[in-house]
């Protein structure tokens, strides 16, 4: 019997004994990070991440920083199936009421600063030590980090600055208060300096959709354009017209084209691939999809029979305005290879084509055309999977065109315009509409420029912010529900609410 | 498996033939108070030598040892042991056991008298589980035992619910911890109700420390069934029925949507002769039936107990709706040794379901019922509209087995669908999971009072989903244009060795007894998911892989896993029966926390004092016991964390997306790193009385609690993450919830001298539960409605958990029709800012009761229960989708013209009130349970056809409900754990009416 008892103590403490690796149990499927960044091929692999940030904001879903960013331009209507179909969306596109809780807003301003905190992560890492690709992999983060420093200041103003991630996890540590525009400007700059340092040639770059050295100078240009430092912006901006690796395609329905992606005018593109092949069981809503999603928002409703155009039927959202189709119609004339055609196509162009319109019941946010630019096109989707969830089309983030306009803008506030013409003529020619002489000088030519950039950049997102700093949004979109207010986005509540530097006081005016 | 289940007996039966006997014959009878008892087991001690009673309560056992001793025991009677002394005739009277306070009830570890008892602990008997005709252990808790909320998510065959003991204690999961046969299960829809013997539910913290982890929001603890000496039982019941659902909701008709539609502005909307009631048309009646079938049976040194049980029961929406589970149990236990006992516990469970969406703003059969136009027909009778000509010759039209196509919206869009159709149409396939639960002990009788048990459980559950999903177009937002194959295979074990040395000892009046013991557990979790399609014929013969092109196979899987070490110990003193205490302590330390806090230590104090036992009591008084008690202890829980939160990762998979940028693989980072998660620690102080007077025909019982839950773990921390963190938190520790509440369960019950014999039961609680501390200074956003960015359900210091949020409204401006919205924040305008606290799920007062009558060979039982306090909110409304369907109060009350009074808004400002508390009901109910009518046939008559027992009855279950809830069912609730009370449209609970047989033999 004694044995018995001892024996119950042995099993006892045998058990006892053993019970601090029991209960360790080591993590699947992930990476130490304490280690990670002591290799080259995993610091390349944590750029992939960034892309995959950045792609992911620009397209997920109903939160597209893609169309957020463009909805307050007067040359999108934000549709969907009616008003309240998606009321985050139309009141940006409206001006009315944009709560501080938009969704939208929240999620394109979280995403940024995902995307920023991971470039924050590889610069601080990289930086200590010393890898083979040290200087090309800062510049490319760097380069990240400047362009959502730079979006975010365009569309919210002052900002949070975060260049060190908090490492500890309490309300103390994420407390941070906003930086004034300028002081992200500066920083932006010092980004784009280091990243112009480090940043390979379109010619060197290892993938095609890699940012190039052209592509932080352009940025770069564009950073002193808007910050009206106009004669410094020129020394960035003329080497990448210069630049004999970029120039404008032949049509724009070549930029537009899937042939297109990754073209000769393009400075820097969002990739969307279809070799997933989602279907309506596995689409990832609201999740990092490789396919752009967001083209399947923008297609017309099933009241357009658009099969004979070559286009699909999505869910309605961002029509062209009335503002852009008449601007349009008034430019030049439709044809296959004009910029027109390439942008809109009006009710009378598709019932030419054998398409329809079912207009028995208003449908919501058509004024009469639809997109054409960015549109549902069953080339751009693949079969392999469901055609509406597959979409490869690439966003067109920063076009050589830009470039063009940000360089005649430069000379026409400096004075040159002969060099401002020469510029806005590159793109008028392509576009097929007539050219500017040299009688339109000054303020005129000024006014032909902002006309023109509403056409060449309609639904690409520049438009709104443009007026803002040029001080034209409240005559430009005079009858609309615009007033100063909507200048900048609200800074999204739960900032203000967790951001323990952050008050009720640091909200943008108006909201 | 048959096979093995009939070895298994037989092996049994050879067993328990096993024995020898010899020298003298005995009669004689056994009798109690009233007459000779027939069925009393008599025992030869020591041997497995025995006999039964007859009817005439008389026996004969044959070569009985002269020094023998006899055991002679009946159920509820206390047994006796007489020796033989070369006797030959020997009468027995046994004595009926009046006290209940001597029954033993099971605790953590081991059992103890009721009487001693110091913690609130409720206990249900085998009568009161054989009563319920739920197949669910969950729901048999309803209204039974105070302090439990039981909220049925679903009506859905087999569905399960939720329970919260003494409210809900985090802002995650509050479920209890469940224990059967000494095994920590994961799950209870393996368990058959037949099957169990007795449930305790441990509610304080006192009761429930020893099991620490897990311990936090109660536990329940279930004992199977047991052979019984004496008895050699076969017991047979069945009972077949019908549900249907009988829904007080009530939708526009026709002629009031377009009404409706035209004042809205939708001038497109008119009438084209259908009128559909879709509320009739999706629920159908449905066959249920149920069989048990057990056999039991013990000798002295061996008892056994075998059953099978079989439920098929069809859902009341759609034809394919269906829950089918087949159970197996064997328990067995044996003294093989003086020294040595040992047992085994086992169940094999087999399901099959095929269940339908529901809790679904957007997509299910349910939601869309309510959304749908009434101007939509169920079928085509007549010629196809273009859209379903289309359908048919794309191939992508819904049909019914009749060939008809279902008929397609006719102004509702999005994501609406016709219900029957796709209810009937859309859910192809099943999910078929295997449950076996085991446990098996020895217990070591070391030393008189101590024993060593070494105790092995292991769970395992497997599940094939084998779900697939056909081509059909509605509208963009609702297709699927080729058939898809969404397959998983999920494997869920568990083991729990455990390992404890018990102790008990008595000097003169002091009892005192100890456990100490330590246990390990390890789970392994892994999962598949499969993803494909498209096939070449769409059935389920091809709805495997092997039959898909390939295109859009898909595959993924990872394993969760997670292992715990605990120690624990008890002490118990009582000294006459009179003053009582008992302390605990236990450490876990659990693989989910960072290495530095991997373990927690969990005490418990609690005393009581049974002053019906102190001398100055007036014994000759009406009140024969009374018991003060009081309790206080600790709890922790881990919330099913992932663990590893300590460390600091880079992941190449998203959740389930892979982190790929033009087909090269990047890494995204993880959670930031939280090495200070710690363990989430309730504490409870309780104080209680327990009261029975009038000899045994009143008890009464009343418990005082605060509970107070701190360091919550959010298994979701980027609620404290400003946006430009930009940085991913994962679980972190978040707040401070408290509950508290009073408990009272009072019972009468009493025979008149003419055989009437009835028995009235009550148990009331009051719940108060309040976040009284947030980890950020800003409330947590819980669950979503369509196009609403601010959430409806919050966590905020000094609200219930999860309450609801939305506008308030002051009434409905008589010159417009809008809602006035409460300009809250005093600014002068109307935003989201001045959203506010509309209401909560949590209900302050929960009560049930019983009604038992028996008179003669009758007897009837009625049980109700009932919430009050709650508000549901109401989340199926789409204001995306203005073309939809709306409960017919939007109507009846809605403002038509400038000047009038209404209480609902006008037409056009219907998608305003859906973030207002004009969607937010009272959601208080009463609802009879059951009503059961039960015929025992007579002994006479039952012997004649050789049976010991036949009893018919018919039940009526959830068959009558009171409340003031529009909605399909006020006891809806959501499965996720911050939407509690939020209606997105669920499977009403079916009301039923049950034929049945019991039959003993």
């Amino acid at each position: 019997m004694k044995k018995l008892i001892y024996s119950t103590i042995i099993i006892l403490l045998i058990s006892v004994s053993c019970s601090d690796d029991f209960v360790e149990i080591p993590p699947v499927g992930v990476l130490d990070a304490s280690t990670f960044f002591e290799d080259e091929a995993n610091t390349e692999q944590a750029l992939i991440g960034i892309y995959d940030l950045m792609q992911y904001n620009y397209s997920r879903d109903w939160t597209a920083a893609y169309f957020v960013k463009m909805l307050p331009g007067d040359d999108v209507i934000a549709g969907g199936s009616s008003a309240t179909d998606q009321p985050m969306l139309v009141e940006i596109s409206e001006y009315t009421d944009i709560s501080v809780s938009n969704p939208a807003i929240t999620s394109v301003w979280n995403l940024y600063y995902r995307t920023i905190a991971l470039a924050n992560t590889v610069i601080e890492n990289v930086e200590k030590g010393d890898l083979s690709n040290k200087k090309f992999v800062l510049a490319e983060a760097k380069f990240m980090r400047a362009w959502c420093y730079f979006e975010l200041t365009t569309m919210w103003g002052d900002v949070p600055l975060r260049l060190i991630n908090p490492t500890e996890l309490n309300s103390e540590a994420f407390a941070i208060p906003k930086s004034t525009r300028a002081e992200i400007y500066t920083q932006v700059k010092a980004d784009l300096t280091e990243a112009i340092a480090g940043l390979p040639t379109r010619g060197a770059v290892a993938q095609n959709f890699r940012v190039s050295v052209a592509t932080a100078q352009a940025l770069m240009g564009k950073v002193l354009v808007f910050e009206e430092n106009y004669t410094e912006a020129l020394q960035y901006l003329e080497p990448v017209l210069s630049n004999s690796s970029y120039y404008l395609a032949p049509t724009m329905e070549d930029v537009w084209s899937v042939e297109g992606e990754f073209g000769s005018g393009s400075l820097f593109e969002m990739g969307y691939i279809s070799t997933n092949g989602y279907d309506w069981g596995n689409v990832q809503w609201g999740g990092r999809m490789e396919s752009n999603l967001h083209v399947q928002l923008m297609g017309p409703r099933t009241e357009f029979d658009i099969t004979p155009v070559g286009l699909i039927n999505g869910w309605g959202f961002n029509y062209p305005s009335t503002k852009v189709i008449n601007a349009f119609k008034a430019a030049g004339p439709e044809g296959p290879s004009t910029r027109r055609s390439a942008t809109i196509l009006t009710e009378q162009e598709l019932i030419d084509a054998g398409g329809s319109v079912n207009k028995s019941t208003p449908i919501y946010g058509y004024e009469g055309a639809i997109r054409i630019k960015y549109a549902t096109r069953t080339s751009d989707t693949s079969p392999a999977g469901i055609l509406e969830l597959n979409y490869t089309s690439n966003w067109r983030l920063f076009r050589l065109a830009e470039v063009m306009f940000l360089a005649a803008e430069a000379y026409n506030k400096t004075g040159a315009d002969d060099q401002a013409r020469t510029e806005l003529n590159k793109v008028r020619l392509r576009a097929e509409i007539s050219l500017l002489d040299d009688t339109v000088t000054g303020d005129a030519l000024f006014d032909a420029l902002m006309d023109d950039k509403f056409l060449e950049f309609a639904h690409e997102g520049p438009r709104f912010w443009d007026l803002v700093r040029w001080g034209k949004a409240s005559t430009e979109l005079a009858g609309t529900g615009y007033s100063s207010k909507n200048d900048l986005f609200p800074i999204p509540i739960t900032e203000i609410d967790l951001n323990a530097a952050l008050t009720p006081a640091d909200q943008n005016p108006g909201y | 498996m048959k096979i093995q289940i009939f070895k298994n007996f037989l092996f049994l039966g050879i067993f328990i033939l096993c024995s020898s006997a010899y020298a003298q014959n005995i009669t004689g009878t056994v009798s109690d108070m009233n007459g000779p008892m027939p069925g009393a087991s008599i025992i030869v001690k020591g041997t497995s030598n025995g006999t039964t009673s007859d009817f005439d309560g008389k026996y004969a056992l044959d070569n009985i040892a002269e020094d023998a001793i006899l055991v002679v025991s009946y159920v509820g009677y206390g047994s006796r042991e007489v020796n033989v002394k070369g006797k030959s005739i020997i009468d027995v009277l046994l004595v009926e056991e009046l006290d209940a306070l001597d029954e033993v009830i099971v605790i953590g570890y081991g059992v103890k008298k009721k009487s001693l008892v110091t913690g609130a602990i409720g206990s249900l008997d085998t009568k009161q589980i054989e009563q319920s005709q739920s197949p669910r252990v969950e729901n048999i808790l309803q209204g039974r035992v105070s302090g439990v909320t039981v909220i049925s998510s679903s009506g859905a065959p087999g569905s399960g619910a939720k329970v919260r003991i003494r409210g809900a204690g985090s802002n995650g999961s509050s479920d209890p911890l469940y224990i059967v046969d000494g095994m920590k299960v994961n799950s209870m829809d393996n368990i058959a109700p037949s099957d169990i013997a007795n449930i305790e539910v441990l509610k304080d913290a006192a009761s429930s420390a020893i099991y620490g982890t897990e311990g936090a929001n109660g536990v329940v603890i279930v004992t199977t069934k047991m052979g019984k000496i004496g008895e050699q039982v076969v017991s047979f019941s069945t009972s077949l029925g019908s549900q249907s659902i009988n829904s007080k909701m009530e939708l526009m008709n026709a002629s009031q949507f377009v009404t409706y539609m035209n004042e809205a502005g939708q001038s497109q909307v008119v009438d084209n002769g259908v009128d559909t009631d879709w509320i009739d048309e999706t629920f159908n009646d449905a066959f249920v039936q149920r069989y048990n079938i057990s056999f039991s049976g013990a000798t002295e040194k061996l008892s056994y107990y075998l059953s099978g049980s079989y439920i098929d029961q069809d859902g009341t929406v759609g034809d394919e709706s269906k829950y089918k589970r087949y159970t197996t149990r064997l328990n067995v236990k044996s003294d093989v040794k003086e020294w040595l006992e040992v047992g085994a516990n086992m169940t094999y469970t087999n399901i099959g379901n095929s269940p339908i969406a529901e809790d679904d703003s957007y997509r299910s059969p349910i939601n869309n019922m309510i959304l749908i136009d009434p101007l939509t027909p169920v079928v085509y009778t007549g010629a196809l509209p273009p859209r379903a000509q289309d359908g048919v010759a794309n191939g992508t039209a819904m049909l019914d087995p009749y060939g008809n196509v279902y008929g397609y919206p006719t102004y509702s869009d999005g994501e609406v669908m016709n219900p029957v159709g796709s209810s009937n149409y859309l859910y192809r396939g099943g999910i078929d999971t295997d449950k076996f639960l085991l446990s098996v002990y020895a217990k070591l009788k070391l030393y008189e009072g101590l024993n060593f048990t070494s105790r092995l459980g292991y769970e395992r559950s497997n599940t094939f989903d084998n779900r697939w999903t056909p081509a059909y177009y509605v509208s963009s937002e609702a297709q699927n244009t080729q058939v898809s194959l969404n397959n998983s295979v999920n494997r869920n074990s568990r083991w729990l060795w455990e390992n404890f040395v018990d102790y008990t000892k008595s000097f003169g009046e002091n009892n005192f007894s100890a456990i100490v013991g330590y246990s390990a557990e390890k789970t392994k979790a892994p999962w598949y998911y499969l993803q494909g399609g498209d096939v070449a014929n769409q059935s389920d013969e091809f709805a495997y892989f092997d039959y898909t092109n390939r295109d859009n196979d898909k595959i993924g899987g990872s394993i969760y896993q997670k292992s715990m070490n605990s120690a624990f110990g008890r002490i118990s003193y009582d000294y006459a029966g009179k003053y009582l205490f008992e302390g605990s302590l236990r450490y876990d330390s659990s693989s989910v926390f960072p290495k530095e806090n991997k373990g927690g230590y969990f005490p418990a104090v609690s005393g009581g004092w049974v002053i019906s036992k102190e001398d100055f009591w007036n014994a000759d008084g009406a009140v024969d016991y009374f018991k003060l008690r009081a309790s206080w202890g600790q709890n922790g829980s881990d919330a099913n964390l992932a663990g590893n939160g300590d460390i600091q990762v880079f992941r190449t998979v998203d959740g389930s997306t892979p982190v790929v940028y033009q087909g090269i693989t990047g890494v995204t980072p993880g959670d930031l790193a939280n090495p200070n998660l710690v363990w989430e620690r309730s504490e409870q102080t309780d104080i209680g009385v327990d009261l029975r007077a009038f000899g045994g025909r009143l008890n009464f019982g009343a418990d005082w609690y605060s509970k107070i839950t701190r360091d919550l773990i959010l298994p979701d921390g980027n609620v404290m993450a400003p946006p430009s963190l930009g940085q991913t938190v994962g679980a972190i520790n978040g707040g401070t919830v408290s509950n508290k509440g009073l408990e009272f369960e009072a019972g009468w019950n009493d025979e008149t001298d003419s055989g009437f014999s009835y028995a009235v039961g009550f148990n009331i609680s009051t719940l108060k539960n309040e976040v009284t501390d947030v980890i950020v200074p800003a409330p947590l956003i819980g669950a979503e409605s369509p196009q609403n960015g601010d959430g409806i359900t919050r966590f905020e210091e000094g609200y219930p958990v999860w309450y609801f949020y939305g506008y308030e409204t002051a009434g409905i401006d008589s010159a417009t029709g809008a809602p006035i919205f409460v300009d809250t924040d005093d600014n002068g305008e109307i935003n989201s800012n001045d959203k506010t606290y509309i209401g909560s799920p949590q209900p302050d007062l929960i009560y049930g009761g019983n009604i038992a009558l028996a008179y003669k060979n009758f007897d009837f039982n009625l049980m109700f229960q009932g919430v009050s306090g709650n508000q549901i909110i109401a989340a199926y409304n789409q204001p995306s989708r203005p073309l939809t369907n709306k409960e017919v109060s939007w109507f009846d009350n809605r403002w038509t013209q400038p000047g009038d009074v209404a209480s609902m808004p006008g037409a056009a400002y219907v998608a305003d009130a859906y973030q207002s508390d004009l969607v937010v009901e009272d959601g208080s109910y009463m609802r009879i349970k059951q009503l059961q009518l039960g015929y025992t046939f007579a002994n006479e008559l039952v012997q004649r056809a050789h049976l010991k027992r036949l009893r018919l009855y018919i039940s009526m279950d959830n068959y009558f409900t009171f409340t003031k809830y529009s909605g399909l069912d006020p006891e809806a609730g959501s499965f996720e754990d911050n939407s509690v009370g939020v209606d997105r449209g669920f499977y009403p609970i079916p009301r039923e009416i049950m034929f049945g047989l019991s039959v003993d033999f």
